[in-house]
């Protein structure tokens, strides 16, 4: 065999070898490729899936906090006697106080806070100046806060002292019937 | 609870008769009196039933206006620190002499973490006064009560001691102490934070000066 005819047969084999090899790569990086998008594909579902759980437990959760807020308005609603008793330099009439103490109640808590609070002066001794207030539960805080800002009725200084904070109106009467005039 | 008031300022001693009758009538064992002749009002105070102890609140302008103040005052029970300069509160914080750190409703935004560190070092108070609250004159209403909103849930945030206290100059002007709880309740404090500063904080600081209710 002639040395040209052997190398050319050799240069055949080598080419051939390089493109099988190439086919090979692109063979490869396709069969890489596919399983990349197989994946990606697997991972979306997956926090699509995630999204959805989270989402149900969000919704479960709003439900029974939803649930709980119900219950809440279903039971009655709690009360607060606060009996108080008055300092003044002049004596006023349980209108004149009420007024004033809503007003106090108005200024530091708003409408809405009032609203909430639904102060009501539910028993006034004119005698000893003890007065007893009936409130909501939830704004007890704001209503002994306002109690305590109450200082002025027209020119006359004035000082609102709570004493007790009691549950039921018939304790707050025993408390208010203990108090000395 | 023992109940102390921090600071009350009658202006007589009929002023002080008043005050204090109201204040054991509100649940106070001791009143801290703000007065340059202490003793008369200390005996008027054992005649009544009621511990009275003496202060001072000294206003320096500067550093050096604040330790002079502090080398010549004796014979007080607790010694107080008002200023509007930061220099000064903050030099006072750190010193162990000064029981007591008055913030005025426009120095609230000084109360941060560092000056909280300080008065930890020091071992004072920061004191807010209520007559602040009642006053018609100066800012208007809701800023002096959003300014002890942010010194107080300051205070509770960066866990330094705060006391509140009427500074009473007539009975007109007290509070109870559950008004105070109160008071710090509606605006954002925890009902048992909020009894910590009014019982627990001035209870501490007298303790510390050997004082027994």
């Amino acid at each position: 065999m002639q040395p040209s005819m052997l190398m050319l047969i050799i240069a055949i084999f080598t080419s051939l070898g390089l493109a099988l090899g190439l086919m090979l790569l692109l063979y490869i990086v396709h069969r890489y490729d596919q399983r990349l998008r197989i994946l990606e594909a697997q991972y979306s579902r997956i926090i699509d899936w995630n999204k959805r759980v989270s989402y149900a437990l969000a919704k479960a959760l709003e439900s029974s906090e939803a649930d709980e807020v119900l219950r809440r308005l279903r039971r009655k609603a709690r009360r607060r006697y606060i009996v108080f008793v008055v300092l003044s330099e002049e004596k006023y009439s349980p209108e004149t106080l009420s007024k004033a103490i809503e007003e106090k109640v108005k200024e530091l808590g708003g409408l809405l806070g009032a609203a909430e609070a639904n102060v009501q002066l539910v028993y006034y001794d004119l005698k000893r100046d003890v007065g007893i207030l009936r409130t909501n539960y939830h704004a007890k805080h704001l209503v002994l806060a306002a109690l305590s800002l109450v200082r002025r009725i027209g020119s006359n200084r004035v000082m609102v002292i709570p004493l007790a904070t009691t549950g039921t109106i018939k304790r707050a009467k025993v408390i208010a019937s203990q108090i000395p005039s | 609870m023992k109940a102390i008031d921090l600071c009350v300022k009658p202006r007589s001693i009929e002023d002080f008769k008043g005050i204090a009758e109201t204040a054991i009538r509100l649940g106070y064992k001791a009143l801290v009196i703000e007065t340059d002749d202490p003793s008369k009002f200390r005996e008027a105070g054992k005649e009544m039933g009621i511990k009275v102890l003496a202060r001072t609140t000294i206003r320096p302008h500067s550093k050096t206006d604040l330790l002079r103040a502090l080398q010549t005052i004796k014979g007080y029970d607790v010694i107080a620190v008002e200023s509007k300069s930061a220099e000064v509160i903050r030099h006072a914080a750190r010193d162990s002499r000064v029981d007591v750190i008055v913030l005025a409703p426009t120095m609230s935004r000084y109360m941060d973490r560092s000056e909280a560190r300080l008065l930890r070092q020091g071992g004072g108070l920061i004191e807010f006064w209520l007559s602040r609250l009642l006053t018609t004159s100066g800012p208007r209403p809701w800023r002096r009560l959003r300014s002890l909103m942010i010194i107080a849930r300051r205070a509770l945030a960066y866990q330094a001691s705060l006391a509140v206290s009427s500074c009473a100059r007539s009975l007109w002007e007290l509070w109870h102490p559950r008004s105070i709880v109160s008071l710090l309740v509606t605006l954002g404090i925890p009902e048992v934070h909020a009894k910590t500063i009014v019982y627990v904080n001035p209870l501490k600081l007298v303790s510390s000066k050997g004082i027994s209710l």
